[in-house]
């Protein structure tokens, strides 16, 4: 009997003991095999410009085409009704904010601080620069937003407060002037393939910058004068350089499945039926003899108006009489060159060279920079014939036409409305969030007619609302705003709005 | 005198039947003497003294005492003893105990009531049978899944099934879906539903945490113990040969009601394109319909048609055969059997198939020396059907108007059916999916254990039992390229193509070393002391490939198209291992004290902080053999116990990652993929890592009481439980502004309270004829006590504007959203100028998906050989979402449509809000009777919350026992004949004209409450026989 039981203690406790020591490494198991969890930089900048891409390419875009009045609903769909009839909710753009903050914000901070700490100064540049792009998008949008105490769920913080939009104002020139400095022109330590913009030129990415500031402080050109007009002037004494000739910042697309560009894919996959042309650019389009036209709109090709180009009064879609004898093919739709039907490997802007000049024209118009505005204002529209595969003699002939004349002796007033009347015209189709946000802030062009199926009456919509997700998770979200409530430095009172 | 000595001889029978009973000891009291009655029931004794008394014993009979006699034969009749089968109860690790040593809730089904509506799921076939558990079966698409939940379930997010355990051994009961369970959903099954029933010897339903304290983590939620027939279950014969065979036909259990007075078309006028219902009222007349193609048009009457939606199922069968060899030596056993199922679904083309093969053995090898092992290969192959919104065929099936035929369509490749002649413009032809889709799953799978155990001395055993569950599932999709005429008014229906390839391999080892010891400490005081270890580890691999466009139709291989196929893998790994110990004391046989204690380390948990201790002790006292009890009460037992367990966390949430880039806006295929021009790109995951968590803990606590009276004529099972499950580790959604969507905490409470109760009577007990009566009864109140700071609601799943969520103070499970806003007398209140209700801006909680009570009902009739029974099965409360409802008010085919002959009509009861905050009587009527319908009352998701209360008669038999005397001197033993049906009849609350509230799109997921275009559930019934040799 003893025997037995010492023997049996033995096992037992041989067992564990054997239990201890060997099970050391045995429960080492949960590293994720899925996921890594790290990522060097090159692999998260493209997947940051990549998603950044897709949300100014296709909602944004949408919602600027639109409310900036050169798309509007076609009368046999409803799935963008809801941006004719101004009945935004703040279930709309929720996503959008979640995947911009979650996204491409979050993942440029990452490649701000891997950046630095793993002396890749250029990416960390690159970093900023593009959050300031994207923050001024979101304020633009929404107002206020979180932003100083924004992206740090690593340090805790997971409810952020929001900032007034003239903080965050400063705080995105405090991020471009930050960007600057860290970029190293001589540094063999740059992007290659993972920059869509500009392959890792960093002389680029600093004229980017620039044009990006100026863009900054000519927001505020109602609001503040005072800061831009010192803050541009500052720009051009230090002899600062803006995207010209071929330095546009773009991210392309192809005709690879889910490669395409994001307002192809969602026509593709939804209809094409939705997505028509507004008379108000149409018509304005066809006024002008604008050749530029056949680029941004691909003509009806049902009767009555095959072969033409004919637009909706904005709203109008959904009201014509005898819908029974309707289809989308009778009118105008997005044309392939904007990623419109038949247009999958086109290009998502989020600078153009023609914004570039006219920005420039903007500033030495009010006297805060230097140059010559008329030759300017040419030039900006000479680039936005070019770079959209037309000619100089083309522009020529467009540009010789008393109605665009730049109006050499009007008021200043006159020639701004020229200078952002181009600048829409420009935009059509491809930068549309911008377009529509610069004729908040100008009231030009002032050609707009509220929505015929408006439900908000005879108003403008001039923001978006704080979403849903937000609200519910963020106690720190201010009361929530109406769509008709203008953003800060929404001033301006000439003009249309 | 020398006393007489004389030879005896005789045959012992069973009472019940006459059936002659083998292996049956026979002692000669007071003497060494004892023999064994042979397979005809006889014995012989010799040279015995003529005033011998005789003892006559055998575990499943009572034992009978009987003076010899004068003569020199006896024979004698023994009775079943009930009490004694059920007495010894397989608990966890598969360690047998005497049922009124427990002092937790445990059931135990055996073979025979399993079985007795010839199910293909031994979850199935446990409805109805056991209080304090909630089993549904989601759907009656052939291999659908079961859900099986004990007690309301513990955990917010995470797994709130049962583990289920065979031979000892956990298997792997996961469900791994097509879809996104809404959208082109395919219900593919769980690996819990994979067992044979007709292997099974007995099922313990172990309920919560003081049962399946030792099985450590997944034992949280209980446990279905399940043990297999072994050659030695056969007591004593020495060999059996069964060969059992059923063929049972399938139907549809209840379709929607539907209205058959207006047909094809909107706002009363015809439109031969229309899915709509809202044409012209019925006439007789001969009309055209579909299109025209070239000069040709088809013609019908314009009549309702009632069962055009009944004809397009089929009638389903199941054809299973099971058989199976046994042999029980003396010191080993031998059992080997065959499963085979074919089925064919009501769901045309549909179909599922299950072989399986199944042996093991026991071996005394020396006298302290014992082996056994078992392995099961079970292969099944199903050809599914997509449920839900989307390429679904019977999406297509519920959106035809009421005087299509389905069987006109079924022709697909018939130039008026075709997918450029088809007369729907807004659906497929549902022939042409069932047609050219498929979904098929083919499982291989491999269970076994082997167990080698020693027992050095006879009160003590140690043993090692290591098992393995192995099972690989190939997927394979197809959904068919659509190439359609842009001329053609069915353009929109184009479709690229879409085939998909997926591997699914997953893997479960399981170890336990286990040592105990019984003794003996005094003559009233027993002790056993268990210590064991167990090793367990889980591996999952999943491999995905798909290509998204085809570029030759109907070739269905990754290189056929101009893309490059997407492919993703998954991998997972779990481990864990734990030490555990189980010391029982007894006092005189009817006071027992039992505690138990297990420390787990698992590898999902932080480094350094990754073990958790859990204890439990219960007690049970059987006061009627402590006490004298008066002569009715013939047995009593009162148990009570405390118990925790904890439970751990889901593979690497420990830390953050990065994940391959993807953007969409939520429409299907309208996103971009990472590599993106060539290039590849990683963005930071969502959701944010946690290297902090910590196990969930759940505490149980559990008073029962059991008693007999009148002989166990009548018997009662009742126990009240209270279950705290806190630390719940959940994601929740955080502020996206933070840079992350969801974090992964400890937070959360959840509690269950409640009661159940099992009462069993024999109202008649003749000669030859009894009625046994069995009721069981549950009730679970759930609530969400907590979830985390600031929080007070977690959404779970479902759809915007119909989400499933937690809320605090709630039962787990509320539909959150928007209904039409109503007074405060609950009046609905309607827009003053259009008359149609306004959408209350507020969302709020509109109803629970738990159930107020479950009940079932059982009577059994025997009468010689024949025996009947019917057992019933019901729920009441809880509400569930009818996607059918809001479809059928959409498309026109519900008969509520017809109010007011579709004329336009003042919405009831309704009233407006005047501008001083009152409420006035409304006298508007809504501007269009079919917009009402169409877009306002089929798009408010919260109008549809549907009462799940139902009564089933879940299940019927008849069986025939051919009578023993015709088999004497036969091979053949026995043969029995019946009937029997499943699901055979349904009622469901006035209300709920649309489907069988047990359906889910769900399956097994915590998101329950969905009815979202489910194939409807079915009714089955028989033929089956069975012959013992």
């Amino acid at each position: 009997m003893r025997t037995i039981r010492k023997i049996k203690l033995a096992v037992l406790a041989i067992g564990l003991l054997g239990t201890s020591s060997c099970k050391k490494n045995f429960l080492d198991v949960n590293v994720d095999p899925n996921n890594p969890t790290q990522a060097s930089v090159d692999l998260v900048l493209p997947t940051a410009l990549g998603y950044a891409a897709y949300n100014l390419g296709n909602p944004y875009q949408v919602l600027g085409g639109y409310w900036g009045q050169v798309w509007t609903q076609g009368p046999t769909g409803s799935q963008f009704q809801a941006y004719d009839q101004y009945s935004i909710t703040s279930t709309n753009f929720d996503r959008q904010w979640v995947s911009i903050y979650a996204g491409p914000l979050n993942d440029f901070k990452y490649i701000i601080d891997e950046g630095i700490k793993s002396g890749k100064n250029n990416y960390a540049a690159i970093g900023k620069i593009m959050q300031a792009y994207l923050f001024q998008v979101m304020t633009d949008l929404h107002g206020d937003i979180p932003f100083s105490e924004s992206l740090q769920a690593g340090k805790g913080v997971i409810a952020p407060k929001f900032d007034s939009q003239q903080e965050i104002y400063d705080g995105l020139i405090e991020l471009v002037d930050e960007g600057l400095a860290l970029i190293d022109e001589n540094s063999s330590v740059h992007p290659g393939a993972d920059d869509f913009f500009y392959h890792g030129d960093m002389h680029l990415w600093q004229k980017f910058a620039n044009t990006l500031k100026l863009k900054i402080y000519l927001r505020q050109a109602y609001v503040r004068p005072a800061v831009a007009q010192a803050g541009i002037q500052a720009m051009y004494a230090a002899g600062a350089e803006f995207i010209d000739q071929g330095d546009e910042a773009a991210v392309p697309f192809s005709n690879v499945t889910f490669n395409q560009h994001p307002l192809y894919a969602h026509i593709n996959s939804v209809g094409e039926f939705n997505i028509l042309a507004s008379q108000t650019s149409i018509g304005s389009l066809l006024a002008l003899n604008d050749p530029r036209i056949d680029v941004f709109y691909r003509r009806a090709t049902a009767a009555p108006n095959t072969g033409n180009h004919v637009g909706i009064v904005q709203g109008m879609g959904r009201l014509l009489p005898n819908p029974a004898s309707l289809n989308d093919r009778q009118f105008s739709k997005p044309g392939p060159a904007v990623g419109g039907p038949g247009g999958p490997a086109a290009r998502v802007i989020f600078i153009s060279e023609a914004e570039s000049y006219f920005l420039q024209a903007e500033a030495v118009l009010r006297g805060w920079g230097t140059g010559d505005a008329e030759q300017l204002y040419y030039d900006g529209i000479a680039l936005s014939f070019l770079s959209w595969g037309l000619s100089i003699a083309q522009f020529n002939t467009y540009a010789s036409q008393v109605v665009v004349e730049y109006p050499v002796a009007g008021s200043v007033e006159e020639k701004l409305r020229a200078i952002i009347f181009q600048k829409w015209t420009s935009m059509c189709g491809s930068q549309n969030l911008e377009a529509w946000t610069e004729w908040r802030r100008t009231g030009y062009p002032d050609i707009f007619t509220v929505s015929a199926s408006s439900n908000i009456g005879n108003k403008f919509p001039v923001r978006l609302l704080y979403p849903d997700s937000e609200v519910t998770s963020n106690p720190n979200t201010p009361p929530q705003k109406t769509i008709t409530d203008k953003v800060w430095w929404d001033v301006n009172t000439t003009g249309q709005n | 005198m020398l006393l007489a000595q004389k030879n005896v001889s005789g045959k012992v029978t069973d009472k019940k039947d006459g059936a002659p009973i083998a292996g049956v000891s026979v002692t000669v009291k007071g003497t060494a003497l004892v023999v064994q009655t042979n397979a005809q029931g006889e014995f012989t004794l010799t040279g015995i003294a003529g005033n011998s008394t005789l003892i006559f014993t055998n575990v499943s009979y009572k034992t009978l005492e009987t003076k010899v006699g004068t003569g020199n034969t006896i024979n004698v009749m023994l009775e079943e003893d009930s009490k004694q089968l059920s007495e010894v109860v397989v608990t966890a690790n598969a360690i047998k105990r005497e049922a009124k040593s427990l002092g937790y809730a445990t059931s135990t089904i055996s073979n025979a009531e399993l079985t007795k509506g010839k199910d293909r799921s031994v979850l199935n076939s446990l409805q109805g049978k056991v209080a304090g558990v909630q089993i549904t079966g989601s759907s009656g698409g052939v291999g659908s899944s079961t859900r099986v939940v004990f007690r309301g379930g513990t955990s917010i997010t995470g797994n709130n099934q049962a583990l289920i355990v065979v031979d000892g051994i956990p298997i792997d009961n996961s469900q791994t879906d097509a879809g996104d369970n809404l959208n082109n959903q395919v219900d593919a099954g769980n690996r819990g539903n994979d067992i044979n029933p007709e292997d099974v010897e007995s099922v313990t339903l172990l309920k919560g945490p003081a049962a399946a304290a030792l099985y450590g983590t997944r034992a949280a939620n209980g446990a279905i113990i399940i043990t297999t027939k072994t050659g030695k279950s056969l007591k004593g014969k020495k060999t059996e040969i069964i060969v059992s065979s059923a063929y049972n036909l399938e139907s549809i259990l209840k379709l929607p009601d539907y209205q058959n007075e207006y047909g094809q078309g909107g706002q009363g006028a015809p439109d031969s394109r229309e899915n709509f219902s809202w044409g012209p009222r019925f006439d007789g007349s001969m009309k055209p319909w579909g299109q025209q193609i070239g000069d040709s048009q088809r013609v019908k009457l314009y009549v309702g048609l009632k069962n055009n939606v009944k004809e397009f199922f089929d009638i389903g069968r199941t054809m299973t055969n099971n058989v199976s060899f046994a042999q029980n030596n003396e010191k080993n056993s031998y059992f080997l059997s065959f499963n085979n199922i074919d089925q064919k679904g009501i769901m045309p083309g549909t179909e599922y198939r299950r072989n399986s093969v199944k042996l093991s053995g026991t071996a005394d090898l020396t006298d302290k020396l014992y082996s056994s092992a078992s392995i099961n290969y079970i292969r099944s192959k199903g050809d599914l059907s997509i449920q839900g919104q989307g390429n679904s065929p019977y999406d297509q099936v519920l959106q035809t108007p009421r005087d299509i035929s389905l069987l006109e369509l079924k022709d697909y490749k018939n130039k008026f059916n075709d997918l450029n002649g088809y007369y729907g413009a807004y659906t497929v032809n549902p022939w042409y999916y069932l047609g050219e889709d498929s979904y098929t799953s083919v499982v291989d799978r491999i269970l076994g254990n082997v167990q080698l155990g020693f027992k050095p001395v006879k009160w003590i055993d140690i043993s090692l039992r290591v098992g393995s569950d192995v099972s690989n599932d190939k997927r394979i999709q197809i959904e068919s390229k659509r190439v359609i005429d842009p001329n053609s008014q069915n353009f929109a229906r184009k479709f690229d193509g879409h085939y998909a390839e997926t591997g699914i391999n997953i893997r479960e080892f399981t170890s336990d070393l286990i040592a105990t010891a019984k003794r003996d400490l005094t003559q009233d005081l027993s002790l056993s002391v268990l210590l064991g270890h167990n090793i367990r580890q889980r591996n999952v691999d999943i491999q995905f490939s798909e290509i998204n466009s085809l570029t030759i139709p109907f070739y269905y291989n990754l290189a056929n198209s101009a893309q490059p196929p997407r492919s993703t893998n998954f991998n997972s790994i779990r481990r864990l291992y734990g030490v555990y110990s189980d010391v029982n004391l007894s006092f005189r046989n009817y006071l027992f004290l039992g505690i138990t204690g297990r420390n787990d380390w698992s590898s999902t948990l932080p480094k350094g902080k990754n073990n958790f201790f859990y204890p439990s002790v219960n007690t049970s006292f059987v006061f009627s053999e402590a006490f004298r009890m008066p002569a009715f009460i013939s047995y009593g037992k009162i148990r009570a116990s405390a118990a925790q367990v904890g439970n751990d966390a889901a593979p690497y949430l420990l830390e953050s990652v990065f994940i391959t880039g993807t953007v969409g806006d939520g429409q299907q295929n309208s996103q971009v993929n990472f590599p993106l021009n060539g290039v590849p790109g990683f963005t930071q995951s969502n959701i944010i890592g946690n290297p902090e968590i910590k196990p969930e803990i759940t505490t149980s606590y559990e008073l029962g009481l059991e008693f007999g009276l009148f002989n166990n004529r009548i018997s009662f099972e009742g126990t009240v439980y209270s279950n705290r499950s806190k630390d719940q580790i959940i994601t929740v959604p955080i502020a996206a502004t933070s840079g992350y969507t969801t974090q992964t905490l400890n937070a959360g409470l959840i509690t269950n309270k409640g009661v159940e109760i099992l009462l069993r009577g024999t109202p008649v007990r003749a000669k030859s004829f009894t009625w046994d009566v069995t009721a069981t009864f549950t009730k679970n109140e759930n609530k969400v006590v907590e979830l985390f700071p600031g929080t007070e609601q977690l959404g779970l799943g479902g759809f915007s504007g119909g989400t499933l969520v937690a809320q605090v103070g709630q039962p787990y499970g509320s539909f959150f959203g928007s209904s039409f806003l109503r007074s405060p007398d609950g009046n609905i209140v309607v827009d003053a100028t259009t008359g149609y209700p306004v959408i209350d801006p507020q969302a709020k909680i509109h109803g629970n998906v738990q159930p107020d009570f479950l009940a079932g009902l059982n009577n059994s009739f025997s009468y010689k050989g024949f025996s009947l029974s019917f057992l019933f099965d019901a729920r009441k409360g809880g509400v569930f979402f009818s996607r059918t409802r809001t479809l059928q008010e959409f498309l026109g085919t519900d008969p509520r449509t017809l109010y007011n002959n579709r004329q336009v009509f003042v919405v009831p009861g309704s009233v407006i809000l005047m501008p001083d905050g009152k409420y006035a009587v409304n006298t508007t009527p809504v501007q269009n009777a079919e917009n009402y319908w169409t877009s306002v009352s089929s798009t408010t998701a919260m109008e549809h919350l549907i009462d799940a209360s139902f009564i089933k008669l879940r299940e019927a038999s008849l069986t025939y026992r051919l009578p023993a005397s015709l088999f004497r001197n036969k091979s053949i033993k026995g043969i029995t004949v019946g009937f029997s049906g499943r699901n055979l009849w349904l009622w469901t609350p006035k209300e709920n004209t649309y489907s069988d509230p047990e359906t889910s799109s769900f399956g097994t997921g915590n998101v329950q409450g969905y009815e979202y275009g489910t194939i409807p559930s079915m009714r089955n019934y028989g033929v089956n026989v069975r012959l013992t040799f």
